[in-house]
């Protein structure tokens, strides 16, 4: 075959193996996961958050429609880890300590303006690690070919545990 | 991140370095319990299966419990899991060395000071460190037993550290410690921890406990036997002073023998009878006599008789032995300077303790063949001091008869003797015995001091009546122990008419808990409900810091004045002596017949010494109010 069909997406993920007619459409979702948050209040009435840095950790919801070739999902089971660099950027005042690693050439800093500059607003791709943390599923439609898909993750570890 | 890492397999663990196990909850425990702190902590970990646990466990194996580098705890195993077969397991482990039981009981025995030597006694005005704080006589011989009895006239409690697993005490009431085997108990470390308004909404709870009432009331009682024996310094009849008599054959008979009671039931007896010399008068005495002497013979117009008198030159020697029964109370009042919480002024009695035989060595353990509870033979070292035979001995060299006691060994081959134990004096409470008191004696002193101690450790620990627990930081908790202290800000522990008060309080219990990813520690202390007011003092003699108190003794009843029994006289009276039977014959128609009438006799009275059952004699200890800590304003 000597014709080459194009990647739709700039999506990083090599566990999910993102080609063409595969990842085409695909949304992807982040929150602190839930254990980040145990808030009580102190006498003063103070919010204090019992959780320890370490629960600092993103949840990441990939989800797609519309793709026709299904995307390699079937090894990825729960407790599986695979690394992931969105196909979209963060965002972080350059003022707060940069959250997680950059993928190679992605960071740049814009003002306000979004005029590049050293201070502002650092953009960047980050590289998450990731651990499958819920059944995934997919479904498709005979007629149409049409896949729809659901991955959810959570980062492994936090950074500073290293490995 | 909390990590369990097993020692015996152990590598320091480092910031995210994959040595440890991970735990999934931990939960680590540090509460007064009784007079021991015993923290222990339990921690639920990935099943590692039963080949891989027991490789890596097993009962008695050690680990240390980390929160990322921070050492939290280190224990043994203290039991096995209850479920081995579900994906995580929980192992609980006790933060005690593997000797514990040994290392608590020798640093209790070091805290016992028995008996002091009787060249170097109790001195009230300059005590031995520690001598007030353990008296043997509240003890049973058994004593060492129970490691935590030494401490109850110290205001202490024994604590085990959860990261060195070292013994030390902390106090009841202040911050701080000492080692395990400080005699004089110098407080040192420890924090006080401000907590203010930090403590997490919803967890905090305030009890009361038991406050002390207006007088608490401790008695001792001593019970002992003034004991006299001896011998009179003085022969009450003298062999200087000879008794003159015709019928001194007689007299020798009848000499006092050795043993006999004087009288009855006078508590003297002859002790010491000897005839030195028995001499005849030379000149011997006319009497005129009847003829009936001569059978009325015809012959004779008149008869004289010629007796010849003896001097009877002998010692007796009284001897005493008295014994008194007695008994003293003495009642120590101690009332508590604490903020009235109790409607009521009662008065509670919270101990009566017998002490031990004051006149009993139960210091020194016994000789024994074999040890009681491993059942092997029990070898004794030079310098080891036992009782034995009623007898208190030195080991002097080893001895090697081991079967029951010998002082020393001849050997049959070399004929030398080898001696094994020397003899020491006694060690017992009441050295002199004829004493007819006990508690205003040094000796005494020592008991009434450890029995004020006893009472103010039992008022202090009640005056920290209000409990108050609450949730605070993990990292809060992490730093806290019971050796510390700890001020808390609430709007409910106000006093009437504040916005918000706090409390003060001694730490008895910190819990850390880590369940997911919320962490917390869980505090409870108890707190002091002092008053502030100022203390009416009555002055006295102060121990101890801030224990004044005063004895009321009356003067002992003593119907015998045992001190002065030795020099006590007796009177000798010589009934039908020389004189007597010389004047008697006189003009007798049989001079002899009349002498042998009247025996010539010694008769010896004394003063009764007179024995009561039992002599009571109650003492009084009045105490200004104890300083309790103002921890809170009620």
């Amino acid at each position: 075959m000597s014709e080459t069909y194009p990647i739709p997406t700039a999506l990083i993920a090599s566990a999910l193996y993102p080609g063409w007619q595969s990842c085409m459409n695909v949304t992807t979702e982040y929150a602190p996961i839930a254990e980040s948050a145990n808030i009580v209040r102190t006498w003063n009435g103070t919010a204090v958050n019992l959780t320890a840095p370490q629960f600092r950790l993103y949840r990441v919801t990939l989800s797609c429609d519309e793709d026709l070739v299904p995307p390699a999902l079937a090894h990825l089971w729960p407790g599986e880890r695979f690394s992931l660099v969105p196909a979209e950027e963060w965002s972080e005042p350059t003022t707060k300590p940069q959250q997680r690693a950059a993928h190679t050439g992605t960071t740049r800093i814009v003002d306000a303006h979004f005029v590049a500059g050293t201070s502002g607003r650092r953009l960047y791709r980050p590289v998450l690690d990731l651990v499958v943390t819920e059944p995934w599923r997919v479904s498709v439609n005979e007629r149409t070919k049409l896949h729809s898909w659901q991955l959810v993750a959570e980062e492994y570890a936090h950074p500073s545990l290293g490995a | 991140m909390l990590k369990l890492v097993w020692t015996n397999s152990r590598a320091i663990p480092e910031a995210g370095s994959g040595n440890g196990i991970a735990c999934f909850s931990g939960f680590l425990d540090e509460t007064v319990q009784g007079d021991v702190v015993v923290p222990f902590f339990r921690v639920v970990i990935p099943n590692p299966g039963i080949g891989g646990f027991f490789n890596s466990a097993g009962i008695g194996k050690t680990a240390e419990f980390y929160d990322g580098t921070i050492l939290l705890a280190k224990g043994r195993l203290s039991s096995m899991p209850v479920d081995l077969g579900g994906d995580t397991i929980e192992l609980e482990f006790t933060c005690v060395p593997a000797d514990e039981d040994e290392v608590l009981k020798e640093a209790a025995d070091a805290l016992r000071i028995g008996e002091l030597e009787p060249e170097d006694p109790y001195d009230p005005e300059s005590p031995v460190a520690g001598s007030e704080e353990y008296d043997p006589l509240f003890y049973s011989r058994d004593a060492s037993d129970d490691p935590t009895n030494v401490l109850a006239a110290r205001c202490e409690l024994w604590r085990w550290h959860r990261t060195t697993l070292n013994l030390e005490r902390v106090h009841l009431s202040r911050k701080g410690y000492c080692s395990a085997t400080s005699l004089s108990g110098t407080l040192s470390g420890g924090t006080h921890h401000e907590i203010g308004l930090e403590g997490f909404e919803g967890a905090l709870r305030v009890a009361s406990l038991e406050p002390p009432r207006a007088l608490t009331k401790l008695r001792v009682v001593a019970a002992f036997t003034q004991e006299a024996r001896g011998t009179s310094t003085f022969p009450c009849i003298d062999p200087t002073e000879p008794i003159k008599t015709y019928s001194f054959d007689d007299l020798v008979a009848a000499w006092p023998a050795e043993g006999t009671p004087v009288g009855q039931n006078t508590g003297w007896t002859v002790a010491e009878s000897r005839i030195e010399s028995v001499s005849r008068d030379l000149l011997p005495d006319v009497f005129d006599v009847g003829r009936s002497l001569v059978n009325d013979d015809p012959s004779v117009v008149t008869a004289q008789l010629m007796l010849s008198a003896g001097s009877v030159a002998g010692l007796v020697r009284l001897g005493y032995d008295y014994t008194q029964q007695r008994e003293e109370y003495l009642d120590v009042e101690m009332p508590a300077h604490a903020q009235r919480m109790m409607g009521d002024d009662r008065k509670e009695l919270v101990d009566v303790i017998q002490l031990a035989p004051l006149n009993i060595d139960h210091v020194t353990p016994h000789w024994v063949a074999e040890d009681p509870e491993t059942l092997d033979p029990v070898s004794y070292n030079v310098g080891d001091v036992v009782q034995a035979n009623g007898r208190r001995w030195e080991c002097v060299a080893e001895p090697d008869e081991t079967e029951r006691f010998r002082v020393g060994k001849l050997d049959m081959t070399t004929m030398t003797y080898t001696r094994w134990w020397k003899r020491v004096p006694k060690r017992a409470a009441r050295t002199d015995e004829t004493a007819p008191t006990y508690f205003d004696t040094d000796r005494g002193t020592r008991s009434v001091r450890h029995a004020l101690r006893r009472l103010k450790r039992i008022v202090l620990r009640r005056a920290h009546c209000i409990e108050v627990s609450f949730d605070c930081a993990w990292e809060d908790g992490i730093a806290m122990s019971t050796r510390d202290t700890c001020t808390v800000t609430h709007r409910l522990l106000r006093s009437e008419g504040n916005a918000t008060g706090t409390a003060t309080g001694k730490v008895v219990s910190v819990r850390l808990v880590a369940d997911g990813s919320g962490r917390r520690a869980s505090v409870t202390m108890h707190v002091p409900a002092g008053s502030d007011e100022e203390i009416e003092t009555e002055g006295g003699t102060t121990i101890d810091g801030d224990v004044s108190y005063k004895l009321k003794a009356p003067t002992a009843r003593q119907p015998v004045n045992a001190a002065a029994l030795p020099a006590q006289l007796a009177t000798v009276t010589v009934v039908n002596g020389y004189a007597a039977q010389k004047s008697a014959a006189l003009f007798e128609e049989d001079p002899v017949a009349k002498i042998q009438q009247m025996p010539t006799r010694v008769q010896i009275d004394v003063i009764p010494i007179q024995e009561e059952d039992m002599i009571t004699r109650r003492l009084q200890v009045t105490v200004d109010p104890l300083p309790v800590p103002v921890g809170i304003q009620l």
